[in-house]
């Protein structure tokens, strides 16, 4: 300890030079007046809250009660949403697994399927079922066209 | 035997003093606080008077700036004012407005980063005669070319060029004489962490001023 203090005593010497420099005179004698005026001019910055809800005076005992509520419906919720069965939010493949054994039992039931064609079979066969609803409107107006025969003559 | 506790006693006598002291001056302090709280706008001069000096020098050899100072030791005392009726007395007064100073001004000085301008105050007329001064200018040395002005801005500049917290523990320390316990609990760390900045403090410091040092 001895040595540290030899080791830093011209440090130490020289730093006794800062508590020399002193601020203009009169400089204490004014600041209290100073600090007086400053405390009655501006006045005392609100929180956010007391901005947005100046009326609105709320004892610590009642902020922090509200907080712990919060806090507490929070947890709650995120416990309830952990404690939820997997497979009652799991989502459904949309592609059965026996598909093809689905499709080849309606074809011996209904023969009439093996003479549709494959988009009409796939249609039937779907589990879909947006693939069973109907035919949506087209958002656009279908041209109308018609076929007319006209007499044309070949070489005139 | 007699004379050997006597001799004792002596030694003890200015550091008993000094805890005396410390501890009248904070229940003079209590009463004050207790008038302020109770809208008594000249117990808080009062305290203003007494603690302005000492909050003005700390936020002054942090900043190396006379305006920087004064306005964080206004700003300072006027954050006191405004929370001194959740003051609780669970630290002293003392203890409590130098808490206020440095967080100020270690938050403004973060703000502030590499934007270093200082303002330097003037010495007094004490600094020629003062021996710790004189010893070190009249050493035959390379400083012995320097007046003090120069010797004070090199001082300043190695100040500045120490982290926060480093310069914070130099100044209450080195420069205004607060012991580690008190500067412990003003800073908010242990005594250990204290000692340890003021050893690399003045490492540092002593590297940069070697010229000055020799």
């Amino acid at each position: 300890m001895n040595s540290e203090r030899e080791d830093f005593e011209t440090l130490r010497q020289l730093l006794a030079l800062k508590r020399h420099e002193v601020p203009p005179p009169r400089y204490f004698s004014e600041l209290p007046g100073q600090i007086r005026a400053r405390i009655e001019r501006e006045p005392a910055a609100l929180s956010f809250w007391a901005r947005i809800f100046p009326s609105v005076r709320l004892s610590p005992a009642v902020a922090y009660s509200f907080g712990l509520l919060a806090c507490a419906t929070l947890f709650f919720g995120v416990a309830y949403s952990l404690k939820t069965a997997p497979d009652q939010t799991a989502v459904r493949p949309i592609v059965d697994e026996n598909w093809p054994t689905a499709s080849s039992k309606l074809a011996s039931e209904n023969p009439r399927v093996l003479n549709l064609a494959p988009s009409q079979l796939i249609l039937l066969a779907s589990t879909n079922p947006v693939m069973d609803a109907g035919a949506l409107p087209s958002l656009f107006d279908s041209p109308q066209l018609r076929m007319q025969l006209i007499n044309s003559v070949p070489g005139q | 035997m007699k004379t050997e506790f006597l001799e004792k006693d002596a030694a003890a006598t200015p550091e008993l003093d000094k805890k005396m002291e410390s501890k009248a001056r904070a229940i003079e302090d209590m009463a004050l606080v207790k008038r302020a709280k109770q809208e008594d706008s000249a117990a808080y001069d009062d305290l203003i008077r007494r603690y302005q000096e000492r909050i003005y020098a700390t936020v002054y050899h942090m900043t190396s700036n006379h305006e920087d100072a004064n306005d964080l030791t206004q700003e300072t005392f006027i954050k006191a004012y405004r929370a001194l009726k959740s003051f609780k007395g669970d630290s002293s007064f003392y203890t409590w407005i130098y808490r206020i100073a440095v967080n100020k001004t270690i938050n403004f000085l973060k703000t502030r980063k590499n934007r270093t301008h200082m303002s330097l105050n003037d010495l007094d007329f004490n600094a020629e005669h003062d021996p710790d001064l004189v010893a070190l200018i009249s050493e035959r040395t390379p400083r012995r070319d320097l007046n003090l002005a120069e010797l004070q801005e090199k001082l300043n500049e190695a100040m500045q060029k120490l982290s926060e917290s480093h310069r914070m523990v130099v100044t209450l320390h080195d420069v205004q004489g607060l012991s580690h316990d008190e500067i412990a609990e003003i800073v908010g760390c242990n005594v250990g962490t204290v000692r340890s900045r003021l050893f690399y403090a003045r490492q540092q410091l002593q590297g940069t001023l070697s010229d000055y040092l020799k």
